[in-house]
């Protein structure tokens, strides 16, 4: 069975690598052309209109810069200096969600211009004014959960996602999941938050973590029941290890810093039950607390709402009856 | 027999899977790792009484010098010497598939599984079985204020993973600005792949139930400028009885307030309607300044342990801890990283005051690190860590170098060291580790990675159970690659990658 399931992991390796599309060129993105300097203040008199230098712009294959040409109409060298400059390609940003031609169609001054900016004083796309228009309440890049993939193809890290936002992101991503959607789909949560083993590759746990990971489970730094069943995952690695017991094994003294520990280990128990459990059955209890009483502070108000939604568990101990619930 | 046919059809899947689709999007991402790693842990033993004798630290030892326990009128006396080294070896692949684009708009299907084993005999790596776990599968419709899933999915919250055979609906009202959503099906087990009723997770025969449970939730969730939230209310209804007895019902809600852009406030809570209490809760306040230079929090948060009520394990009064915490991460120059983070916390009352064990109510943590990017392909990094609790007490480092050599090869050296006493045994173990990490990225859509690291570990006892330098190398290796539609762009983060529909538009 176990060479079956290499041979399979193997195959699907295999079939992945010699089947996938070709390979990408592993350069980085193309670089944005740099545009010689164009003062289209000083040509405000000249040019009202963007389209009559821009008319390709938003047309499928349309020119975005005007003939060079054109511009030689006036820089003649003898109305104006010749001016040495040809229409770069147009190339848009690979990183941005964006191309004239699929957005909805609005004024170049609603991107290119600043807010009270004089007449033909354009540029490059001011990105405040994206923001406004999309509705995002933050400043760019400084976003504590902005969405960024509105625009971006690779989204530029939030500002909130620095220091130690990987611990403490939980909340932030349960208030509000639409955020973190415009970069990431529901399964990348189970890149850690998996219901299985973690995976080295994901680097959830740090090096030496068999070692340590008694420290963090007993002081709940991190919910480990969140990713792991504690019966699948802690007591199936503990009776492995010699450490589960399904036999009254709290009187076999595993517990030998302290003699009386089977007598005096309630305070223990309370604070820290989840890890008693990865190793104990409800059978190594029950055992004694069938005759001890094992309920503790709060347990009348506590008792009354489990006896009304499922006694099942009461009866293990209480099997003539629950008291005060009129059975025993 | 079943096994191999479903693991068959796993491979000839993928084989599919990997070979070029027609349909508009589909994008595949395949995660095997491998671990090779080794352990002691400990194996109850006995001798006869007669055997024994007493030392002078006035307890009991045997003959060849292991500290025993006697009980009174018994004919042998009890202990756990270390066992054999065990060494597992782990072998599993993640399958994460998506497709959309089936000529309806908004419509995917998705579906993350995972097929392995652990190639040691007997099996040692935990949750190794079944050797094919599907965590999730599902049809999903979405649109501007619609999203419908149907299948296996989870659901997380604060409520934790919750797992459901089942379908969900998301209704988005008001531009989105009011979620309302509610869901339904048959329950999985806390944290599993599996149903409550799979023996593999009940290693040590408890009461289990005999029919899985239904899963009943739904809530709301709203976005105004600035304050955002969700709560959510989730009922487990007990598959098996009549009298509709419930396995849990719990209700959560979680906020983030941003006064001011610099200012985060976040928070939360949880109340257990099955045992009316409340259970986890925290408060967090952060601030970041603009310029990068500081960003510090400061939050107080409460744990209480949940238990579904199939079990009896609510009947023992698990309590409490409330925790105050701060952290501070500055960058005082350019490359330079130094963080910090304390808590203090004490447990609720557990009215056990018992004159033979000492237990802590309370504790503290704190740990203190740095790091250095300055130089264009160096990367260094420390940290240390102390901690006292109840059960938890550890000191201990942890250093890094990282070589960033060539965009596509990195190599990280470190090493640590962990003291560990430990507080119900009497043990304290104390490792020292190293080790050599290389990440390969030798295109956008494959990574890899493999990690040896050397262990040393001593356990200090004063009888014959100690161990002193047992030495072991463990060993990390995990591929992933990415394929299909829209992975011909470099550069690009997965996350972005696996957006549907995001490179198509």
């Amino acid at each position: 069975m176990k060479a079956l399931i290499t041979l399979a992991i193997a195959a699907v390796f295999s079939a992945a690598v010699g089947t996938g599309p070709a390979p990408a060129p592993a350069d980085g993105p193309a670089v944005q052309p740099q545009v010689q300097e164009f003062s289209h203040t000083a040509h405000a008199a000249l040019f009202n209109s963007c389209s009559m230098c821009h008319s390709g712009v938003g047309q499928p294959g349309g020119s975005y810069y005007p003939d060079a040409s054109f511009c030689a109409t006036c820089h003649n060298g003898t109305m104006q200096p010749r001016v040495d400059w040809t229409p770069p390609a147009y190339a848009p940003n690979p990183n941005l969600n964006f191309t004239h031609e699929s957005h909805p169609p609005v004024d170049c001054t609603s991107c290119h211009q600043a807010p009270g900016a004089a007449a033909m004083d354009v540029g490059r796309p001011v990105v405040e004014q994206c923001l406004a228009c999309h509705g995002i309440d933050a400043g760019h890049k400084d976003a504590p959960a902005s969405p960024c993939a509105t625009c971006h193809v690779q989204a530029p890290m939030p500002g909130s996602h620095s220091g130690d936002f990987a611990e403490r992101h939980g909340v932030e991503a349960a208030s509000n999941p639409e955020a973190c959607a415009s970069c990431h789909v529901r399964t990348d949560c189970l890149d850690c938050h998996r219901p299985s083993a973690a995976s080295p590759s994901s680097g959830y746990h740090p090096a030496d973590f068999l070692t340590s990971h008694p420290v963090q489970a007993y002081a709940r730094m991190a919910d480990c029941s969140s990713c792991h069943n504690i019966g699948q995952y802690c007591q199936d690695c503990h009776v492995g290890a010699g450490l589960a017991s399904s036999d009254n094994r709290m009187g076999d003294g595993y517990h030998d810093a302290n003699a009386a520990f089977a007598t005096g280990h309630g305070q223990a128990a309370r604070q820290a039950l989840e890890s008693c459990v990865a190793c104990h059955n409800e059978g190594d209890c029950v055992r004694c607390h069938f005759n001890a009483n094992p309920h503790g502070p709060g347990w009348d108000k506590t008792a009354d709402a489990i006896a009304s939604r499922n006694p099942t568990a009461c009866s293990v101990c209480h099997v003539g009856g629950i008291p005060g619930s009129g059975g025993g | 027999m079943r096994r191999c046919f479903v693991l068959g059809a796993f491979a000839i899947g993928g084989l599919i899977m990997a070979s070029p689709l027609h349909g508009q999007g589909w994008q595949v991402r395949l995660d095997t790792w491998y671990m090779s790693y080794a352990y002691r842990g400990y194996q109850l033993d006995s001798v006869p009484v007669s055997d024994v004798t007493q030392a002078s630290s006035g307890g009991f030892e045997s003959s060849d010098g292991f500290a025993v326990k006697c009980v009174p009128g018994a004919a042998f006396c009890t202990y756990f010497p270390p066992s054999e080294a065990q060494r597992g070896n782990p072998l599993w692949s993640t399958l994460e598939a998506s497709l959309w684009g089936l000529g309806i708009q908004g419509l995917s299907f998705r579906m993350k599984g995972r097929v392995g084993t652990d190639l040691s005999s007997p099996t040692v790596w935990p949750a190794s079985e079944p050797t094919v776990q599907l965590t999730e599968a599902y049809a999903e419709y979405k649109n501007n204020w619609l999203t419908v899933l149907g299948g296996r999915f989870h659901e997380s919250s604060r409520l934790n993973y919750t797992g459901v055979d089942g379908a969900k609906i998301d209704l988005f009202l008001f531009k989105r600005g009011l979620e309302l959503f509610g869901y339904g099906g048959w329950g999985m087990a806390m944290g599993a792949p599996l149903p409550v009723t799979s023996p593999n997770i009940n290693p040590l025969d408890q009461f289990q139930p005999q029919k899985r449970q239904y899963v009943l939730g739904g809530g709301l969730g709203w976005q105004l400028s600035g304050f955002q939230g969700r709560a959510i209310y989730q009922r487990e209804i007990d598959g098996n009885s009549d009298q509709n007895y419930l396995f849990s019902e719990r209700a959560a809600a979680d906020l983030m307030w941003r006064p001011v852009r610099q200012i985060t406030l976040t928070g939360g809570a949880e109340y257990n309607i099955g045992i009316k209490q409340w259970g986890t809760a925290d408060v967090t306040v952060s601030y970041a300044t603009p310029n990068r230079f500081l960003s510090t929090s400061i939050g107080w948060r409460r744990y209480r342990p949940f238990f579904p009520l199939w079990t009896i394990w609510e009947a023992f009064s698990p309590v409490g801890y409330d925790g105050a915490w701060a952290s501070l991460h500055v960058w005082p120059a350019r490359g330079w990283e130094l963080r910090g983070k304390a808590e203090v916390f004490g447990f609720d009352e557990t009215e056990t005051a018992s004159p033979n064990v000492t237990v802590a109510n309370d504790g503290w943590r704190w740990t203190l690190g740095g790091g250095y990017v300055g130089l264009a392909k160096w990367r260094f990094d420390f940290d240390y860590h102390a901690e006292k609790s109840i059960g938890a007490s550890a000191t201990g480092w942890y250093a890094a170098i990282t070589w960033d050599a060539m965009r596509k090869l990195m190599l990280t050296g470190s090493g640590g060291r962990l003291i560990r006493p430990l507080e119900y045994r009497y043990n304290d173990a104390n490792t020292w580790n190293a080790g050599l990490r290389i990440d390969w990225r030798p295109l956008p859509d494959i990574r890899g990675m493999i990690e040896a690291r050397y262990y040393i570990e001593d356990r200090n006892r004063p009888d014959a159970a100690a161990i002193n330098n047992w030495e072991q190398v463990r060993i990390n290796a995990g591929l992933t690659l990415y394929f299909g539609s829209g992975m011909d762009t470099p550069s690009l983060h997965p996350a972005i990658l696996r957006v549907p529909n995001r490179r198509s538009e």
